[in-house]
């Protein structure tokens, strides 16, 4: 799964020098580009939608207030990602009760038969990777949802690659044993 | 027992980018070994399940908010960022204390003259409940929805901005009034809005200069304007924003540019 078809990182770089210079409309840009990457990381990771449009809001007006400071040898969104990680964690620890609705569950209307069992199915592998340790979860939400490659994780999370190989083993061995607990072990 | 290297070929190849002679490596080590059996078993199911995870859509109004939260962190900002002003940068100079005594007249001669120009220009008060924002148009009132609307008073400028729409064309009415020259720039993308031109009340010394995706409104002191902005697509995102600069910003809003629920009635 892909959610940012073509990264053009002389593109970020040239948005983020527009910034700098002032121009807000560049940074709007920006947002276009990664808000659903950061909503989805951040969403996985706290486990509702409006609890993650909050994380998301604070990651990027964190990272318009540290773009001085942003070093343009390291890609934006890897650095974006990042504070998407610290944010989401600073959150969980300071977390409120809160009834968990995902974003893709929001609607009133019954759906048809399929639709619906594609949906449990989709909720259960959610749930299963929702209830995954924070450290597994992490690897698997950056390397499946935000398509990272093994270098960008290892930026991104401040781990050794080979850990991050070898932690993703663990975490979708641990996922597709929670699944096969669940009886999920097809897809069709 | 599984080791690293095990490891490793079951994650090429469930990933798709091991070679032949890794899949052939794998058969051989799965019909060998049973845990390597059950395990790749289990990494098939997650990797299965995470193939199928479609991921979720963004809130509608997400992008709005973070500008929002965005433009009032850069007022904070730009708030908190002391003005250079000759007085502040002469002090500074003498707060170095070079010892140098004869100096010291002209110094404070200098240092005079410059507190006597940082004086604030003397102008009329201003009020903002004088403010009407609108100009009335000939012939196009009568179909003009109300968008938005927002009054600033800040740094010896008063002024109000107001969005209003009609058909594909949108209108921004600014009013200014000030004891000293400003600048007020909009923003927009010229992919959703083209600037098509202005109506103008008020002081004659005034001036706009448009280019990509920005208008410049240089004024000597009051102004009046309505820019006219032809709307090329649909639906405009919250695209344009204003900004008011006196000796340094003053002032930052985004602008709403298409009509709210409560006015689609």
């Amino acid at each position: 799964m892909v959610f940012i078809a073509e990264t053009d990182d002389s593109r970020d770089r040239d948005q983020v020098a527009a910034c700098l210079n002032g121009n807000l409309n560049a940074f709007a840009t920006l947002v276009d580009r990664y808000q659903k990457p950061v909503f989805n990381a951040a969403l996985r990771i706290v486990g509702n939608a409006e609890d993650a449009c909050d994380v998301s809001q604070t990651v990027f007006t964190k990272a318009f207030e540290k773009l001085p400071s942003y070093d343009p040898k390291y890609r934006f969104f890897s650095w974006v990602y990042r504070m998407t990680i610290n944010e989401s964690i600073n959150w969980l620890k300071n977390r409120k009760p809160h009834s968990d609705i995902p974003a893709t569950m929001a609607t009133d209307d019954p759906p048809p038969d399929e639709q619906y069992r594609r949906r449990q199915v989709n909720d259960m592998i959610d749930d299963a990777v929702g209830k995954l340790p924070l450290d597994y979860r992490l690897v698997i939400i950056f390397r499946h949802f935000v398509d990272l490659t093994y270098r960008e994780l290892s930026y991104v999370l401040d781990i050794p690659e080979k850990t991050v190989k070898s932690r993703l083993f663990s975490a979708r061995r641990l996922l597709g044993e929670m699944l096969r607990k669940q009886g999920i072990v097809g897809y069709d | 027992m599984i080791d690293d290297k095990h490891l490793q070929l079951m994650n090429r190849v469930v990933e798709g980018t091991g070679s032949d002679d890794d899949r052939a490596a794998l058969e051989k080590l799965l019909a060998e070994n049973q845990e390597a059996r059950s395990c790749y078993e289990d990494l098939k199911i997650a990797m299965g399940a995470l193939e199928r995870v479609r991921p979720a859509e963004t809130p509608s109004d997400l992008k709005g908010s973070i500008m929002r939260a965005v433009r009032r962190s850069r007022r904070v900002q730009t708030a908190a960022v002391p003005r250079w002003t000759l007085t502040d940068s002469l002090r500074r100079l003498f707060s170095l204390s070079h010892g140098l005594s004869f100096v010291a007249g002209a110094a404070a001669a200098l240092l005079a003259f410059s507190l006597w120009i940082g004086q604030p220009t003397s102008g009329p008060s201003l009020d903002p409940s004088h403010l009407t924002g609108t100009i009335m148009l000939d012939g196009i009132s009568e179909g003009l929805a109300a968008l938005d609307r927002d009054t600033f008073n800040l740094d010896g400028v008063v002024g109000s901005i107001e969005t209003r729409v009609t058909g594909s064309v949108l209108l921004i009415d600014i009013e200014a009034r000030s004891t000293a020259p400003n600048e007020i720039i909009l923003e927009f993308e010229p992919e959703q809005f083209r600037y098509a031109g202005f109506r103008q009340l008020g002081h004659p010394e005034s001036r706009v200069t448009a280019r990509d995706g920005q208008v410049t409104m240089n004024l000597a002191a009051d102004h009046h304007y309505t820019l006219f902005f032809d709307v090329l697509v649909d639906a405009p995102t919250e695209a344009v924003s204003c900004r008011v600069c006196s000796e340094g910003l003053i002032y930052e809003e985004q602008l709403e540019t298409r009509p709210r629920p409560e006015h689609k009635k």
